[in-house]
């Protein structure tokens, strides 16, 4: 296992896009602090130029990373269906369980990686550029990404599943994309007529990371993971279902032909 | 005594519908260099795929360096090398990068092994080149480098002339005749450019539908493929009396249709010819006949039929 996850990060250092992922989303977050920041310079009235605002801005959009875990799944996975590439691993004599454990393994490893480095350009920025609000909301985005860090993992596991037992990459895209998102909509939908799909809903990762609104009473964001109980269930149900995906893949691929 | 290398034993392959092989075996032993023949789609890349674990076979069981329990084979997996099908690596690496990524996977030891199977294959100044720039035949020799990068105790090579030039073909056909002879290096290449394997292979196994038509060893076959002369006569039983008693020749074969191969007189077939002339046998025609590898395994998969 460990000579495989030497490989793959051999192979990740010398691929441009480990890098131009990592910069790409780092210059988003640190133009929307600039945009901020020269709005104030003309505006000195403009209210939105804090620290306060750029946090809580990312704390509340915590399903962009869910969905970006599927990009970021691929690009570790490497394209080995449609390069070939993987035959050669399985030839000689290296076990899927490590092909397969071990993907999954660089792409957690890789998204924590670059998430700390967006989130570090993003938080040094707002520091930077921004007015400092001194409020609590730093605290919130480290607690929300920790709360959510079981769903990402569950993301990553579903797209690494998908990307092993289909061919193609626009299938692993679609197939990740229906179990992460369009499922638990249609388990909405279907929970309006039928308790269980409701209850079924309140399980999955997408729901459970959009439960988020403000409190106008309390001029706070509620989110699921406020409270101990909630912060464990995230932990809880994201291990769970990781679990679940991570098998039925590994079952699945054990026995799949590569071509 | 020599090692066994690999046995099949009745291996299967179904796919849905289709039966890409069915009740192969065959058996390799250390030294020797086993040509595996057959047209496109007869299942040599099935084989080559179910011996290097990229798929299952649907029954029987393949063994290696004799040992033959599915987990304990992925070990046995890591003394081979090959290429199956056409060799495939991440386009974004160069060729050395490739090699490095599968040395650190496989735990080869010594990074100098990159650099020495690449000068093997005569890609060492190609090294820094990126694989999406390749041609079909540098892909294949970096297929191959990758392949003996291991210091590999069998070989399994999967069409690997193919895209290569005539002066690659026979650099690399030396190659492994090297390899064979200095390292006893087991070899099992598939091809169907039938000439390039004569100049090779030690055994032959010739494929055809799935199934292993036809197994023999390299003399065997020359044997079989030998020139002879063709006599056809009206009654071939005194005609192989008399060659037997008046020419003293026992090297014949009677074939259908009042045929009789004779592989002597070759020279000389005015004198058979006067023989049956003067025993009032009658001589339908008498001529050279040679098989050629192409010829033979064409008569043995039905010819025509089969393309």
């Amino acid at each position: 296992m460990t000579s495989y996850l030497k490989s793959e990060l051999y192979r990740l250092m010398h691929y441009k896009w480990t890098y131009l992922f990592i910069g790409i989303c780092s210059l988003l977050l640190l133009s929307s602090n600039v945009v901020l920041a020269a709005v104030k310079t003309t505006d000195s009235t403009f209210r939105y130029a804090t620290t306060a605002f750029a946090f809580s801005n990312a704390y509340t959009s915590m399903a962009i990373v869910y969905i970006l875990c599927i990009s970021v799944s691929l690009l570790v996975f490497g394209n080995e269906h449609s390069n070939h590439t993987m035959k050669n691993t399985v030839t000689y004599g290296i076990p899927r369980g490590n092909i397969y454990f071990g993907k999954i393994f660089v792409q957690i490893m890789y998204a924590i990686i670059a998430f700390a480095i967006i989130a570090g350009v993003h938080v040094s920025s707002s520091y930077l550029l921004l007015e400092n609000s001194a409020s609590n909301d730093l605290n919130i985005y480290i607690r929300t990404f920790l709360a959510c860090l079981p769903f990402f993992v569950f993301g990553l596991a579903c797209a690494n599943t998908f990307s092993f037992i289909l061919e193609g990459s626009g299938g692993a895209v679609a197939a990740s994309s229906g179990i992460m998102l369009a499922f638990p909509l249609v388990c909405n939908l279907l929970g309006m007529k039928f308790e269980v799909f409701a209850e079924l809903g309140k399980l999955l990762p997408a729901n459970i990371i959009n439960f988020t609104h403000y409190d106008a009473a309390a001029e706070a964001m509620i989110m699921y993971w406020d409270t101990s109980a909630g912060f464990a269930n995230c932990w809880l149900y994201g291990m769970v279902q990781t679990i679940i995906i991570v098998t039925i893949g590994y079952l699945l691929f054990r026995r799949k032909e590569i071509k | 005594m020599r090692e066994n290398i690999l046995t099949a034993k009745n291996l299967t392959k179904n796919y849905k519908n289709v039966t890409a092989l069915s009740d192969v075996s065959l058996e390799l032993m250390q030294g020797e260099i086993y040509g595996l023949v057959g047209k496109n789609g007869a299942g040599k890349t099935t084989l080559l795929r179910i011996i290097t674990g990229q798929t299952f076979a649907t029954a029987g069981e393949i063994s290696l360096f004799g040992i033959n329990s599915n987990e304990a084979l992925n070990k046995e997996r890591k003394r081979i090398g090959a290429i199956v099908e056409i060799p495939s690596f991440y386009h974004y690496l160069t060729a050395a990068q490739n090699l490095e990524y599968y040395r650190i996977q496989r735990g080869i030891p010594g990074k100098n092994c990159v650099e020495e199977a690449l000068s093997e294959v005569g890609l060492l100044d190609a090294g820094n080149k990126k694989y999406k720039n390749f041609s079909l035949g540098m892909k294949q020799r970096l297929g191959l480098a990758l392949a003996l990068m291991n210091k590999p105790e069998l070989l399994l090579l999967d069409e690997p002339i193919n895209g290569l030039d005539p002066f690659g073909i026979v650099e690399i056909r030396n190659l492994l005749l090297k390899l064979n002879q200095e390292k006893n290096i087991t070899i099992l290449i598939s091809s169907h450019i039938l000439s390039e394997l004569s100049n090779l292979v030690t055994y032959y196994g010739f494929i055809d539908n799935g199934r292993m038509v036809k197994q023999l060893s390299n003399e065997a076959l020359s044997r079989e493929c030998n020139r002879y002369l063709e006599l056809k006569v009206g009654n071939t039983e005194k005609m192989t009396a008399l060659l037997e008693t008046e020419l003293g020749c026992t090297s014949y074969k009677v074939a259908p249709d009042n045929a009789i191969h004779i592989y002597e007189y070759l020279e000389q077939s005015a004198k058979i010819s006067e023989l049956a002339v003067r025993h009032g046998v009658s001589l339908n025609s008498i001529n050279v006949k040679e098989v050629n590898l192409e010829n033979y395994f064409i008569q043995l998969v039905g010819g025509a039929s089969n393309d």
